[in-house]
Protein backbone atom coordinates (compact mmCIF):
# COMPACT_ATOMS: atom_id res chain seq x y z
CA UNK A 1 0.00 0.00 0.00
CA UNK A 2 1.53 3.76 -0.91
CA UNK A 3 1.70 5.15 2.23
CA UNK A 4 1.50 8.41 1.71
CA UNK A 5 -1.47 7.97 -0.87
CA UNK A 6 -3.22 6.66 2.82
CA UNK A 7 -2.16 9.72 5.13
CA UNK A 8 -3.38 11.98 2.40
CA UNK A 9 -6.76 10.08 1.77
CA UNK A 10 -7.08 10.32 5.97
CA UNK A 11 -5.98 13.57 6.14
CA UNK A 12 -8.38 14.78 3.03
CA UNK A 13 -10.74 13.29 4.34
CA UNK A 14 -10.57 14.38 8.45
CA UNK A 15 -9.79 17.98 6.82
CA UNK A 16 -13.11 18.18 5.00
CA UNK A 17 -14.75 17.64 7.97
CA UNK A 18 -12.96 19.89 10.47
CA UNK A 19 -13.84 22.75 7.81
CA UNK A 20 -17.50 21.17 7.90
CA UNK A 21 -17.30 21.94 11.55
CA UNK A 22 -15.57 25.15 11.10
CA UNK A 23 -18.41 26.50 9.03
CA UNK A 24 -21.66 25.12 10.65
CA UNK A 25 -20.64 25.64 14.49
CA UNK A 26 -20.84 28.65 16.48
CA UNK A 27 -23.08 30.20 13.96
CA UNK A 28 -26.84 30.63 14.41
CA UNK A 29 -28.28 28.51 12.42
CA UNK A 30 -32.26 27.92 11.38
CA UNK A 31 -34.83 26.67 13.68
CA UNK A 32 -35.23 22.93 14.30
CA UNK A 33 -39.09 23.69 14.52
CA UNK A 34 -42.14 25.94 13.83
CA UNK A 35 -44.11 23.69 16.43
CA UNK A 36 -41.92 23.67 19.64
CA UNK A 37 -42.43 26.69 21.78
CA UNK A 38 -41.23 27.94 24.76
CA UNK A 39 -44.26 27.66 26.58
CA UNK A 40 -44.60 23.43 25.42
CA UNK A 41 -41.09 22.88 27.28
CA UNK A 42 -42.99 23.08 30.66
CA UNK A 43 -40.28 24.14 32.54
CA UNK A 44 -40.36 26.45 35.62
CA UNK A 45 -38.28 29.00 34.26
CA UNK A 46 -40.00 32.09 33.09
CA UNK A 47 -40.11 33.37 29.52
CA UNK A 48 -38.15 36.70 29.21
CA UNK A 49 -40.25 39.71 28.05
CA UNK A 50 -38.06 40.38 24.78
CA UNK A 51 -36.29 37.53 24.04
CA UNK A 52 -35.15 34.01 26.21
CA UNK A 53 -31.83 32.10 25.71
CA UNK A 54 -31.93 28.20 26.90
CA UNK A 55 -28.39 27.12 27.21
CA UNK A 56 -27.67 23.30 26.94
CA UNK A 57 -24.47 22.04 28.68
CA UNK A 58 -23.13 18.96 30.32
CA UNK A 59 -20.47 18.18 33.24
CA UNK A 60 -18.11 17.54 30.31
CA UNK A 61 -18.65 20.57 28.42
CA UNK A 62 -15.08 22.60 29.20
CA UNK A 63 -16.21 25.41 26.70
CA UNK A 64 -19.83 25.99 28.46
CA UNK A 65 -19.20 27.86 31.19
CA UNK A 66 -17.04 30.47 29.08
CA UNK A 67 -19.89 30.94 26.87
CA UNK A 68 -22.70 31.42 30.00
CA UNK A 69 -19.88 34.21 31.13
CA UNK A 70 -20.44 35.26 27.58
CA UNK A 71 -24.15 35.42 27.17
CA UNK A 72 -24.69 37.00 30.71
CA UNK A 73 -22.01 39.68 30.23
CA UNK A 74 -24.38 40.63 26.64
CA UNK A 75 -27.46 40.60 28.40
CA UNK A 76 -26.43 41.70 32.05
CA UNK A 77 -28.32 45.18 31.51
CA UNK A 78 -31.52 44.25 30.15
CA UNK A 79 -34.29 42.85 32.34
CA UNK A 80 -36.10 41.62 29.37
CA UNK A 81 -34.01 38.96 28.10
CA UNK A 82 -33.99 35.58 30.41
CA UNK A 83 -31.12 33.42 30.30
CA UNK A 84 -30.98 29.57 31.57
CA UNK A 85 -28.85 26.87 31.17
CA UNK A 86 -30.22 23.32 31.37
CA UNK A 87 -28.10 20.36 32.22
CA UNK A 88 -28.39 17.95 28.72
CA UNK A 89 -28.28 15.13 30.60
CA UNK A 90 -30.53 15.38 33.92
CA UNK A 91 -33.22 16.87 31.39
CA UNK A 92 -32.48 14.30 28.15
CA UNK A 93 -36.56 14.95 27.71
CA UNK A 94 -35.65 18.30 27.00
CA UNK A 95 -32.77 17.48 24.39
CA UNK A 96 -34.90 15.46 22.65
CA UNK A 97 -37.78 17.40 22.60
CA UNK A 98 -35.39 19.77 20.79
CA UNK A 99 -33.27 18.00 18.69
CA UNK A 100 -30.31 19.08 21.02
CA UNK A 101 -27.66 16.75 19.96
CA UNK A 102 -24.70 18.18 21.89
CA UNK A 103 -23.28 20.86 24.24
CA UNK A 104 -23.18 23.99 24.19
CA UNK A 105 -26.19 24.53 22.17
CA UNK A 106 -27.76 27.77 22.53
CA UNK A 107 -31.38 28.25 21.67
CA UNK A 108 -32.57 31.98 21.38
CA UNK A 109 -36.91 32.80 21.72
CA UNK A 110 -38.65 35.63 20.87
CA UNK A 111 -40.99 37.07 22.46
CA UNK A 112 -43.60 34.99 21.35
CA UNK A 113 -41.96 32.07 22.45
CA UNK A 114 -40.85 31.18 19.23
CA UNK A 115 -37.63 29.81 18.57
CA UNK A 116 -35.91 31.97 15.78
CA UNK A 117 -32.44 29.57 15.76
CA UNK A 118 -29.62 28.18 17.51
CA UNK A 119 -26.34 27.95 18.03
CA UNK A 120 -24.44 24.74 18.51
CA UNK A 121 -20.29 24.96 19.58
CA UNK A 122 -18.76 27.64 20.79
CA UNK A 123 -20.23 31.14 19.57
CA UNK A 124 -18.28 32.89 16.91
CA UNK A 125 -17.40 36.22 17.88
CA UNK A 126 -19.91 39.25 17.61
CA UNK A 127 -22.75 36.05 16.50
CA UNK A 128 -24.39 36.66 19.85
CA UNK A 129 -24.87 40.12 19.85
CA UNK A 130 -25.67 39.97 16.32
CA UNK A 131 -28.17 37.33 17.19
CA UNK A 132 -29.92 39.10 20.61
CA UNK A 133 -30.40 42.53 18.35
CA UNK A 134 -31.68 40.89 15.40
CA UNK A 135 -33.92 39.19 17.45
CA UNK A 136 -34.87 41.65 20.07
CA UNK A 137 -34.13 45.30 17.45
CA UNK A 138 -31.99 45.95 20.43
CA UNK A 139 -28.32 48.03 19.64
CA UNK A 140 -26.78 45.60 22.40
CA UNK A 141 -24.17 47.08 24.70
CA UNK A 142 -20.29 46.13 22.91
CA UNK A 143 -18.46 44.01 25.00
CA UNK A 144 -15.33 42.03 25.22
CA UNK A 145 -15.78 39.32 27.11
CA UNK A 146 -14.65 36.19 25.92
CA UNK B 1 -10.91 15.85 38.23
CA UNK B 2 -10.53 19.07 36.12
CA UNK B 3 -7.36 19.27 33.83
CA UNK B 4 -6.38 22.36 31.74
CA UNK B 5 -8.34 22.03 27.91
CA UNK B 6 -5.15 22.86 26.46
CA UNK B 7 -3.07 19.73 27.61
CA UNK B 8 -4.59 17.17 25.44
CA UNK B 9 -5.10 19.39 22.46
CA UNK B 10 -1.33 19.73 22.56
CA UNK B 11 -0.61 16.51 23.57
CA UNK B 12 -2.61 15.79 19.97
CA UNK B 13 -0.56 17.62 17.79
CA UNK B 14 2.61 15.45 19.36
CA UNK B 15 0.59 12.21 18.55
CA UNK B 16 -0.23 13.42 14.92
CA UNK B 17 3.68 14.06 14.30
CA UNK B 18 4.84 10.16 15.84
CA UNK B 19 1.55 8.77 14.12
CA UNK B 20 3.22 10.35 10.90
CA UNK B 21 6.44 8.70 11.77
CA UNK B 22 4.98 5.65 12.54
CA UNK B 23 3.23 5.57 9.04
CA UNK B 24 5.80 6.80 6.87
CA UNK B 25 8.71 5.07 8.62
CA UNK B 26 6.66 2.12 8.82
CA UNK B 27 7.80 1.18 12.37
CA UNK B 28 6.19 -0.57 14.51
CA UNK B 29 8.48 0.49 17.87
CA UNK B 30 7.55 4.19 17.49
CA UNK B 31 3.60 2.66 17.08
CA UNK B 32 4.54 0.92 20.29
CA UNK B 33 5.80 3.69 22.34
CA UNK B 34 2.74 6.07 21.51
CA UNK B 35 0.49 2.80 22.36
CA UNK B 36 2.35 2.81 25.59
CA UNK B 37 1.63 6.83 25.92
CA UNK B 38 -1.95 6.38 25.31
CA UNK B 39 -1.57 3.76 28.26
CA UNK B 40 -0.32 5.64 30.71
CA UNK B 41 -3.40 8.40 29.62
CA UNK B 42 -5.97 6.14 29.58
CA UNK B 43 -5.19 4.34 32.78
CA UNK B 44 -3.90 7.03 34.91
CA UNK B 45 -4.97 10.68 33.24
CA UNK B 46 -3.75 12.56 30.34
CA UNK B 47 -2.48 14.83 32.55
CA UNK B 48 0.44 12.18 33.58
CA UNK B 49 0.95 10.60 30.55
CA UNK B 50 4.36 12.29 29.17
CA UNK B 51 3.01 14.52 26.70
CA UNK B 52 0.80 16.36 29.51
CA UNK B 53 3.51 16.37 31.69
CA UNK B 54 5.87 18.15 29.11
CA UNK B 55 2.25 20.29 28.95
CA UNK B 56 2.33 21.06 32.20
CA UNK B 57 6.17 22.14 33.00
CA UNK B 58 7.13 23.61 29.59
CA UNK B 59 4.35 24.67 27.87
CA UNK B 60 1.78 25.96 30.10
CA UNK B 61 3.97 28.35 31.75
CA UNK B 62 4.81 30.40 28.61
CA UNK B 63 1.01 30.17 27.72
CA UNK B 64 -0.54 34.17 28.28
CA UNK B 65 -3.86 32.96 29.20
CA UNK B 66 -5.21 30.38 31.84
CA UNK B 67 -7.31 27.82 29.63
CA UNK B 68 -10.94 26.45 30.58
CA UNK B 69 -10.77 23.48 33.00
CA UNK B 70 -12.44 20.33 31.81
CA UNK B 71 -13.89 17.00 33.50
CA UNK B 72 -10.62 14.64 33.04
CA UNK B 73 -13.27 11.67 31.79
CA UNK B 74 -13.63 12.53 28.00
CA UNK B 75 -10.42 13.19 27.61
CA UNK B 76 -9.24 10.30 29.64
CA UNK B 77 -12.00 8.16 27.23
CA UNK B 78 -10.24 9.83 24.23
CA UNK B 79 -6.83 7.69 25.38
CA UNK B 80 -8.41 4.97 25.65
CA UNK B 81 -9.48 4.96 22.22
CA UNK B 82 -6.16 5.85 21.26
CA UNK B 83 -5.01 3.05 22.99
CA UNK B 84 -7.24 0.49 21.60
CA UNK B 85 -5.68 1.48 17.90
CA UNK B 86 -2.45 1.28 19.02
CA UNK B 87 -3.18 -2.38 20.22
CA UNK B 88 -5.09 -2.85 17.00
CA UNK B 89 -2.30 -1.84 14.80
CA UNK B 90 0.39 -3.86 17.05
CA UNK B 91 -1.51 -6.74 16.85
CA UNK B 92 -1.49 -5.86 12.89
CA UNK B 93 2.52 -6.41 13.36
CA UNK B 94 2.28 -9.54 15.26
CA UNK B 95 0.13 -11.79 12.63
CA UNK B 96 2.07 -10.18 9.49
CA UNK B 97 -1.12 -7.78 8.45
CA UNK B 98 0.40 -4.53 7.48
CA UNK B 99 -3.29 -3.22 6.11
CA UNK B 100 -4.22 -4.02 10.13
CA UNK B 101 -1.25 -1.97 11.36
CA UNK B 102 -1.47 1.41 8.72
CA UNK B 103 -5.40 1.21 9.03
CA UNK B 104 -5.64 1.28 12.89
CA UNK B 105 -2.81 4.08 12.28
CA UNK B 106 -4.45 6.38 10.02
CA UNK B 107 -7.73 6.17 12.06
CA UNK B 108 -5.53 6.83 15.13
CA UNK B 109 -4.50 9.94 12.91
CA UNK B 110 -6.85 11.01 11.70
CA UNK B 111 -8.60 11.86 15.59
CA UNK B 112 -5.18 13.46 15.89
CA UNK B 113 -5.75 15.51 13.48
CA UNK B 114 -9.09 16.34 14.33
CA UNK B 115 -8.00 17.40 17.82
CA UNK B 116 -4.56 19.12 16.82
CA UNK B 117 -5.75 21.76 14.17
CA UNK B 118 -9.81 21.62 14.41
CA UNK B 119 -10.09 21.19 18.27
CA UNK B 120 -12.68 18.60 18.05
CA UNK B 121 -11.98 15.61 20.35
CA UNK B 122 -13.26 12.49 18.56
CA UNK B 123 -13.12 10.54 21.64
CA UNK B 124 -14.36 12.92 23.85
CA UNK B 125 -17.87 13.15 21.66
CA UNK B 126 -18.10 9.18 21.82
CA UNK B 127 -17.59 9.43 25.69
CA UNK B 128 -20.62 12.25 25.54
CA UNK B 129 -22.60 9.83 23.56
CA UNK B 130 -22.22 6.82 25.71
CA UNK B 131 -23.30 9.12 28.67
CA UNK B 132 -26.55 10.53 26.99
CA UNK B 133 -27.15 7.04 26.22
CA UNK B 134 -26.41 6.27 29.95
CA UNK B 135 -24.29 3.32 29.34
CA UNK B 136 -21.48 5.04 30.95
CA UNK B 137 -21.76 7.31 34.07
Amino acid sequence: MNHWLLVTFVLAISTAFGLYLHFTRGKLTKKYSNEITFDDLNIAQTQGKKATILQFKTEYCSICPGVKRQINELIKNDAGISFYEIDAVERIDLAKKLHVKSSPTILFFNEAGLEEGRIIGAPKKDHLRNTLEKITTIKMENTNAN
Amino acid sequence: MQIDARGPRFGAAITMVILLLVIYFDNALLLAMQTLVWAIGAFAGPHKSPYGLIFKKLVKPRLKSSGELENVKPPQFAQLVGFLFGVVGLIGVAIGSPTVFLVATAFALAAAFLNAVFNFCLGCEMYLLLVRARLIR
